[in-house]
């Protein structure tokens, strides 16, 4: 036994001399790209620079420094639950499969030969090495497959200090034979005044969901404070048809029904209207990247409401507008299949753009948007701050724990005159 | 005079404890914490909770003494679990120490949080290891049985049968041997299991007539209803009925979640048709109680206590489910918080070791024998 100890004992030490000489030998800084697809085809990428030979594919993603929530504990191992506040909450980190036909959660992908390939084991235990690339994706899915994330190659990502990469807006869109499809309610329909609620929805199989002309995310929860009576309209819509959905919010006391009144946390974020227009024939116009909200698409094709649009038409002239900062110059190259973008300028890699496939044919409008974000070690994408950890012990705890105390003192008083009645007899 | 006057139609004070529906009010009540949080704080008091009931009951025998052997054993299967957990998961911010990573699985860091996370899943298990051995400490197998709804009265007499029959094997089994013994048999292969295999078998055959004898001398089955054919398949018909529209109810929440209302209204009229066929089965057996339990102010107490702790505890998982919530690992925090009015409602389920040694106490003061 004892020897037996011993010979695992010099193994171990073993193991770990020769992993310090690896570490001492190993000079150089390892590098692998990180895609996150979101349900709305949106992408982040990132480069991660690593001086280890190898870190787990969850250190990897954590290290991207996008705000990450990870169910450490599942049947399977750790789970990704949250890529920047997309997907579920730790508690139930699988909210979106409930036993459907549809499952949504981040599946996770490994670039294999060009092809992306569905990992088989968890992020935990892969281990990811110099030049890889890994994929994490927000879509439907079921145990053994998920939604592809889009065509990256590592040095699109990593490489963007030597030539400005062309990127493609390769955004696969759910292949499917039917209109989209998919529910949209409120937690209230009838609320006083100033009060709030939650407007939710999940949509499949749509290539562009709009709420009052915004576009939106597939599935979302938002809350909003109508102060007069307010109807939100939900339009999604894909190659095959479209699907509208409506809720009406009644406010007690309010005013009359004013659709498309303003709703104050609905911000109509550079809307367009396109009247009895299927198939907007204009070129898209490059948001601000310094708008409070960066990740921003076009509206696809809406048919607003009359005071929409008289709003929106003071929001914004019916012009095209490219809004470029300094550091930004965009070029456009336009092919009938597809919007190249090329940028020209650093060190700003920041840059979310939308195109219109198919622009000029007009019967088939599908609007994809295209978000380039250059990566390089200095500078990258990092929209939500990391969650701050609160490891501190909460003083507003303290009266709380001194009652637990007191409880937990009296019970031991209990047990002790339990105890001393219960040998008595 | 004072208890024996009573028209108490039962009680041998030692092997009786409370009404067996007051303890199955307790056991939900005490079941439930575990089953809904990981907060140590809570989970500890509810092992103490626990832990005075069960020396409450004070009971010594082989019972009793086994469920100990069970919890004990539980116990050193948590202690063993947390190291593994702080080992094998290596999640967390408040790093305690590191292995060198090339160290297969355990290497790493080695987290307060995963040493947290080792210690809540295993109190709420030990929790409820813990509250199922005082439940089958405190109520009688043969009684809970006897609260078996009409329709399930068959599977009840066998469910009867099969408790009482194997503690009388093992007995008779023991029997066998040691007379066996006593002739000068030993034990040396397979061969040697003959001689004691069949004089227990013949024991089991003369048991079995036995009981057969006695439940027919009592009248089972003499007040079971003559059902008529149509009444039979009228019955079976809305059985089946019940459940086709159960499973397609569940099958149209699980498929189509847009539908949801037709589902639940698939479902709900399902488990009404499958209520109403178990009510007319129930019709067809009428049962008389020989030993009627009385209930006494001490089995009212118990059952409102349980009722209170499992309501406040209810609301609180459906209201307030963020005061249950306990996950140690970033980005939440791995202080617990504590709810007095939880505490509380955990200290309520103490009240029934007090209940039982102050009528233990009454019992010997009255009748001094």
């Amino acid at each position: 036994m004892v020897r037996k100890l011993a010979l695992i004992v010099m193994l171990l030490l073993t193991a770990a001399t020769m992993e310090r000489a690896t570490v001492s030998a190993q000079t150089q800084l390892n590098r692998a790209a990180v895609v996150a697809r979101f349900a709305d085809g949106q992408n982040l990428v990132k480069c991660v620079t690593f001086p280890e030979v190898s870190i787990t594919g969850e250190e990897l993603l954590r290290r991207t420094g996008w705000s990450i929530v990870i169910d450490a504990e599942t049947d399977q191992g750790s789970a990704v639950c949250k890529v920047n506040d997309v997907g579920c909450g730790v508690d139930d980190c699988f909210c979106r499969c409930r036993g459907g036909a549809q499952c949504e959660y981040w599946s996770y992908w490994h670039r294999v030969n060009n092809e992306w390939e569905y990992s088989d084991t968890g992020a935990g235990s892969y281990s990811v090495s110099d030049g890889a690339l890994e994929g994490w994706s927000w879509g439907p899915g079921n145990w053994v497959t998920g939604t592809e994330p889009p065509a990256f190659t590592f040095q699109q990502i990593c490489n963007s200090n030597t030539t400005p990469p062309i990127v493609r807006g390769n955004t696969p869109e759910p292949e499917t034979d039917q209109p989209p499809d998919g529910d949209f309610e409120a937690d209230e329909l009838l609320v006083e005044p100033g009060e709030c609620t939650v407007l939710t929805w999940v949509i499949f199989d749509a290539t562009s969901v709009t709420l009052d002309g915004v576009q939106v995310a597939a599935q979302d929860r938002r809350e909003v404070c109508p102060t007069a009576s307010q109807r939100y309209v939900l339009i999604a819509a894909n190659a095959i048809g479209q699907l509208t959905r409506e809720v009406t919010i009644e406010v007690l006391n309010g005013g009359p029904q004013l659709p498309g009144q303003g709703a104050p946390t609905v911000a109509p974020q550079q809307p367009q209207p396109q009247p009895q227009q299927p198939a907007p024939q204009q070129p898209a116009p490059i948001p601000n990247p310094d708008m409070a909200a960066p990740l921003s698409t076009l509206p696809p094709p809406v048919e607003p409401s009359p005071a929409e649009m008289s709003l929106v038409t003071e929001a914004q002239p019916a012009a095209l507008e490219v809004t470029a900062t300094p550091e930004i110059r965009p070029l456009y190259t336009a092919t009938p299949d597809a919007l190249e973008l090329a940028l020209t300028a650093l060190p700003t890699p920041v840059l979310i753009a939308q195109a219109q496939l198919d622009a000029r044919a007009g019967d088939r409008a599908t609007p994809t948007p295209i978000l380039l974000a250059l990566a390089g070690d200095a500078a990258g994408v990092e929209i939500a701050s990391q969650a701050q950890t609160a490891q501190a012990l909460d003083p507003a705890a303290l009266p709380g724990y001194g009652m637990f105390l007191l409880m937990a003192a009296g019970l031991l008083g209990a047990a002790a005159w339990v105890w001393q009645r219960s040998r008595v007899h | 005079m004072g208890l024996a006057a009573q028209p108490r139609a039962l009680n041998p004070m030692r092997d009786e404890t409370f009404h067996p529906v007051a303890w199955v009010a307790w056991l939900a009540a005490a079941a439930l914490p575990p089953l809904t949080t990981r907060n140590p704080l809570y989970l500890a008091l509810l092992l103490m909770v626990a832990g005075i009931n069960f020396m409450a009951l004070g009971q010594d025998n082989a019972t009793a003494r086994g469920w100990a052997t069970l919890v004990r054993f539980g116990a050193l299967l948590w202690l063993f679990t947390i190291p593994f957990t702080a080992l094998t998961n290596h999640h967390g911010d408040i790093v305690l120490f590191a292995l060198p990573e090339s160290w297969p699985i355990i290497g790493g860091p080695i987290t307060l949080e995963s040493l947290l996370f080792g210690l809540t899943g295993g109190l709420s298990i030990i929790g409820l290891l813990l509250i199922f051995a005082v439940f089958n400490l405190a109520v009688d197998q043969a009684r809970l049985l006897r609260m078996a709804p009409g329709f399930v009265y068959q599977a009840g007499v066998v469910t009867a049968i099969a408790v009482a029959f194997v503690p009388q094997m093992v007995g008779s089994w023991q029997d066998i041997r040691e007379a066996q013994q006593v002739r000068g048999h030993r034990f040396r292969g397979l061969r040697d299991l003959l001689p004691l295999i069949m004089p227990m078998l013949v024991t089991a055959l003369e048991r079995a007539m036995q009981l057969a004898e006695s439940m027919e001398a009592r009248g089972y089955g003499g007040t079971i209803a003559v059902v008529t054919p149509q009444r039979r398949t009228l019955i079976q018909g809305i059985l089946l009925g019940g459940l086709a529209l159960l499973v397609v109810g569940l099958g149209a929440i699980g498929f189509w979640p847009q539908e949801r209302a037709l589902g639940i209204t698939l479902s709900v009229s399902g488990v009404i048709l499958l209520g109403s066929s178990f009510w007319l089965q129930g019709q067809q057996v009428q049962r008389t109680t020989y030993r009627r339990w009385i209930w006494g102010r001490r089995d009212r107490i118990v059952l409102a206590v349980g009722v209170t702790a499992a309501v406040i505890w209810l609301a609180a998982w459906l209201f307030r489910g963020e005061w249950l919530f306990y996950y140690p690992y970033p980005p939440y925090s791995p202080w617990p918080t504590f709810q007095p009015v939880l505490g509380l409602a955990i200290l309520l389920l103490a009240v029934p070791a007090f209940q039982l040694l102050l009528r233990h106490q009454e019992y010997h003061s009255v009748d001094p024998s």
